[in-house]
């Protein structure tokens, strides 16, 4: 029904080869798969009105996460999509490829729901952070894509590690699988 | 080993890649330091992390919305505000469908002549005119109302709806009346046998035949499947609301809007019967990327769009986003001009399938929809076949009103 304006075709060709690289970011930092989806369309969104910008880059990739970064810092604002809120049970739909048991499921799954439930504690900017140098970028890309100096950037990434990681440690001794199913 | 030397192993994504010698180092610091030592920890765990893979229809999404006239869209909605609020909010029990230019002059050139063949009778020349005027601007003739309402099945809910035509003999004499119809509804959604229960007037029926077998439903869920429902019933009632109001023929501007809210209209019918014709072949993601489309070009505020969107969650089985879908059905429905119950028994079902009970109850209960009479004219209490059922059930758990 809505005529899409095909002005520029190769918007699509100079996106699609970092879109895995851009939604698995925008997994770490959401923790779920709709809005990590609401954060690359927010992206694309972006990056298309500076498309002249974009078509002359020669690391595409660390500007479009750039824009991932500020998306996610700034906060998301829904803008097309349904502000249908993603809850612990969108963990659910994550499935790995091999097929464990049904209780080996139930403990990664309640291990994944601890993290990133200790996760959504850490403000923004840590949680992107964290997610973007999990994602393997390295401290170079990291500064291009924050705009933070490299010891900063260091100081807030381990400042940021330790922090997740007394979150977890409180939470661990939270009621394990049999006390929360 | 300092923590700027553990700090830097993590940095640099060496963890997997150390030397047992540089290990052991880090092992004496890590037992040595506890923040290093949640620091090493936590980043264990986020990269255990398991990303799902790419959505297939990720990038045709994104594509989608980067081209969208951004712009364009605060100025639909405020269009979606005029027009959704009178058409678009029905569903099941919803009033009025087609009077949403009823507080306007009549935008269409039929008036002055209705005018006069209700006030002096109809002279065949004028009939004439009446026919096409009344053919070529179905429901945007501003003069006439119809109103549908649906009985006993509130799970069944129409989206796409063809306006029925005003039988020209009928707006001739001034004529209103009710057709009430039978029908069942496909697993795909599409109307077939339709038969007419009874009519206040046969000069109705064939016209609400007509537009009802041209109608599109969301078909109803039994055991995670859409089956066939047959014996739907519905009422279409033609009214002549407005009627005398429309004296002055109409202004280019008021032409030019009524036509593009018919138009809109139009489109936006056209959008849901895509998305309905993905929901036959099973093709979830592409009727919520159609839905998503729609609620770019149309806004939030369309109970009908939010009813599909828990529609298509049920069936997924992804409940608790269907409960956030049916509860924006239900909050768009309450601020909308004829609050419709579509959602309140699929709701209610959800939190009863997820033991919530009280939940439950609440959603029947609730003050303001259709459903449990509080909205509903002379206060009569008009609660579904569905609704009843769902009310037993809980009933027979000790789940009543008190108990709240």
């Amino acid at each position: 029904m809505a005529a899409m304006t095909m002005a520029h075709p190769d918007f699509g060709e100079l996106v699609a080869p970092h879109l895995t690289a851009l939604f698995r970011s925008a997994y770490r930092l959401t923790g779920n798969r709709s809005d990590a989806e609401d954060v690359v369309q927010e992206v694309c969104v972006r990056a298309y009105t500076h498309l002249a910008t974009l078509r002359t880059l020669e690391q595409p990739k660390t500007w479009l996460l750039k824009i991932a970064y500020r998306v996610f810092v700034d906060g998301l604002r829904r803008r097309t999509r349904s502000p249908v809120r993603a809850t612990a049970e969108d963990f659910d739909s994550t499935r790995s490829s091999d097929e464990p048991t049904p209780e080996e499921r139930a403990e990664a799954e309640l291990a994944e729901r601890r993290l990133l439930g200790a996760f959504a504690k850490l403000d923004r900017e840590q949680r992107a952070l964290l997610a973007l140098q999990v994602e393997g970028y390295t401290l170079a890309e990291l500064t291009a894509m924050t705009d933070l100096s490299g010891d900063v950037l260091k100081a807030r990434l381990y400042r940021a590690r330790v922090r997740l990681g007394k979150l977890l440690a409180a939470d661990g001794k939270a009621p394990t699988l049999a006390l929360v199913k | 080993m300092s923590c700027n030397d553990v700090a830097s192993v993590l940095d640099t994504h060496r963890t997997a890649r150390l030397a047992p010698a540089e290990r052991a180092k880090i092992d004496a610091h890590l037992a040595a330091c506890a923040d290093c030592s949640a620091a090493w920890h936590a980043q264990g765990e986020l990269l255990a992390l398991r990303v799902p893979a790419t959505p297939a229809a990720l990038l045709e999404r994104a594509l989608l919305a980067s081209r969208l006239p951004q712009s364009a869209q605060p100025r639909r909605a405020r269009l979606a505000a005029v027009i959704g609020s009178a058409i678009f909010a029905g569903v099941a029990t919803a009033a009025v469908t087609m009077s949403m230019l009823r507080q306007q002059p009549a935008p269409t050139v039929s008036s002055p002549a209705v005018e006069q063949t209700a006030v002096s009778g109809a002279a065949s020349a004028e009939t004439a005119t009446q026919n096409d005027a009344a053919r070529a601007a179905p429901a945007g003739d501003g003069v006439t109302a119809v109103e549908l309402v649906e009985t006993g099945h509130d799970d069944v809910i129409p989206l796409v709806r063809e306006n029925p035509l005003y039988p020209p003999q009928a707006l001739a004499k001034g004529l209103a009346g009710r057709v009430q119809l039978k029908f069942d509804v496909t697993a795909a959604g599409t109307v077939e046998n339709v038969s007419i229960v009874e009519s206040s007037d046969a000069v109705f029926e064939e016209s609400a035949a007509a537009a009802l077998a041209q109608w599109r439903y969301l078909p109803r869920i039994l055991a995670g499947k859409r089956v066939r429902h047959e014996g739907v019933h519905t009422i279409i009632q033609f009214q002549l609301a407005g009627y005398k109001e429309a004296t002055a023929e109409p202004s280019q501007a008021e032409r030019e809007r009524a036509e593009k809210a018919m138009r809109e209209y139009r489109e936006y019918g056209e959008g849901l019967g895509v998305a309905l014709d993905r929901l036959a072949v099973d093709d979830f993601r592409g009727v919520e990327l159609q839905l998503d489309e729609l609620q770019a070009l149309y806004g939030t505020e369309r109970a009908d769009l939010w009813n599909f969107y828990g529609y298509l969650y049920t069936l997924e089985g992804n409940y608790s986003r269907a409960i956030d879908a049916y509860e924006q059905a239900v909050a768009v429905s309450l601020r909308a001009a004829f609050p419709s119950s579509g959602p309140v028994v699929p709701l209610a079902k959800l939190y009863f399938a997820r033991h919530q009970y009280d939940m439950a109850l609440r959603t029947l209960l609730r003050p303001g929809l259709p459903t449990n009479g509080a909205a509903a004219p002379g206060g009569s209490r008009r609660l579904s076949d569905d609704a009843m059922a769902l009310l037993k059930q809980l009933r027979a758990l000790g789940v009543t009103e008190e108990t709240l």
